[in-house]
């Protein structure tokens, strides 16, 4: 297999090899659990369709997903050994998205042997304490050290829901300390997110986050930080898709329908109809706009997941408004942090950079110290 | 506690710093955009093909990143 270059444009094939899970997480948007599971040879069809009908793609990423897809190892190891097997053209790599409780023995031996074609990334959302309020006690089932060992680049997925939001910064901090490269850090979506609770605890957390950053300058900022502030600049222009759903993505259920990702299945849109990937074409959306955020200035880096849109408001291109101050507080705390930062790196910066950065940190201090309004106009 | 606002005087530094990148560059090029910043809420790394690499929120697909 040919190393996979992370410049070049990647397809990303899902594979829901079951809906079931053995956890059943606090804020886990894939509501209902069933106990199928997907065929091996639904699996090896759609993975072999994928390949033959990859054109402008340079590398495919397969991920094996669930509920939970450990609960599934003999096809996991099938699918995968099956691949190796077919000699395809592309370069291609296997992604498990686990919660980590069932890679222990021979299976950690088995994924150790086939690092060159499988990665797996876990699911750690901090302390412990916080871990097990959210993730069923299931902290001291995982086998944290064989994710750091095996993947060291791979950055771990934490995510943040409302009765824990009061310890995020020392969730944070604790997975940074355990030694992973990066922390992917996504607030709950579908959840009831309180405006004074965000306003209370929310900054206070990321301020003491900002002070840690700016004492450890050689720790990657976890993703909270990586809104890129000088795009709220460019307010002119057109409203461009966030992620790759349904263009440069597909998902498969179970039965081997596909959905424009995973968010767009039975199990997730609950009583709402799913949608399949011939339902919706996204290359022929124009402008993404949600008409309500027209006047807000922070429209132009504000996370968009269409199909959590469509689960909670029936529209793909409304945002979950509760959100909102998510985000705000988010940019306030980044200008924060850059404002910082550019004082003691400007002449690291590209000019550009510095300029449009310092801008940027003008207008959100200017705007959203306050966060009294819902929009900003 | 700050609740992350930038001191004045700290803002001031900043907007100094404003001014002299204002008499060294060229508006052009002060104002041109990188590629990154042309596709919202993306590091443009992935060409359009997202991996999560950005982190984003993308209905939990974000931890798929691989090699790089």
């Amino acid at each position: 297999m040919n190393e996979i270059k992370g410049d070049l444009k990647r397809k990303i094939v899902i594979l829901t090899l079951t809906e079931n899970c053995n956890l059943d997480c606090i804020y886990c948007f894939e509501k209902a659990k069933t106990k199928k599971l997907m065929n091996i040879d639904v699996a090896k069809k759609a993975i072999a369709f994928e390949f033959q009908n990859s054109e402008g793609f340079d590398e495919i990423e397969i991920d094996l997903f669930g509920g939970e897809p450990t609960l599934c190892i003999d096809t996991i190891q099938e699918i995968i050994e099956w691949t190796n097997a077919q000699c395809f053209q592309k370069p291609y790599l296997f992604f498990l998205d686990t919660n980590g409780t069932l890679v222990h023995g021979k299976f950690q031996d088995w994924l150790c042997r086939n690092k060159e074609f499988v990665w797996a990334g876990l699911s750690l959302d901090g302390t412990p304490e916080t871990h097990n309020k959210n993730r069923s006690n299931s902290y001291n089932k995982i086998d944290i050290d064989f994710f750091l060992r095996t993947y060291p680049k791979q950055p771990v997925r934490m995510t943040i829901y409302n009765d824990t939001l009061k310890n995020l910064s020392n969730d944070i901090i604790h997975l940074h300390n355990l030694g992973f490269a990066e922390v992917v850090a996504t607030f709950a979506y579908g959840i009831d997110w309180e405006l004074n609770d965000l306003n209370l605890y929310l900054k206070n957390e990321l301020q003491i986050l900002c002070d840690f950053y700016l004492a450890n300058p050689q720790i990657k900022e976890c993703s909270i930080f990586n809104l890129h502030l000088p795009n709220i600049l460019s307010k002119d222009k057109k409203v461009t898709k966030w992620c790759g759903t349904g263009t440069s993505m597909v998902s498969y259920g179970i039965d081997g329908t596909k959905y424009p990702c995973q968010t767009f299945q039975q199990n997730t849109t609950l009583n709402k109809k799913a949608i399949t990937l011939d339902e919706i074409d996204f290359n022929s959306i124009a402008d993404f706009s949600d008409t309500e955020c027209t006047n807000c200035m922070i429209e132009p880096i504000c996370p968009n997941c269409y199909g959590m849109n469509y689960v909670k408001e029936g529209n793909i291109l409304k945002r979950d408004k509760q959100l909102c101050e998510i985000v705000k507080i988010r940019a306030l705390a980044i200008s924060y942090l850059k404002a910082k930062q550019i004082q003691i790196n400007i002449e690291k910066m590209k000019p550009n950079e510095a300029y449009q950065t310092i801008k940027a940190i003008n207008i959100i201090q200017n705007n959203l110290t306050t966060l009294k309004e819902k929009c900003y106009e | 506690m700050n609740n992350l606002r930038v001191s004045e005087l700290d803002l001031a530094l900043l907007n100094k710093n404003l001014y002299q990148l204002e008499n060294d560059f060229e508006t052009e090029e002060l104002e041109l955009v990188d590629l990154y910043g042309d596709i919202v809420g993306c590091t443009g790394d992935c060409k359009g093909g997202c991996t999560g690499k950005c982190g984003h929120n993308c209905g939990g697909h974000c931890t798929s990143i691989l090699a790089y």
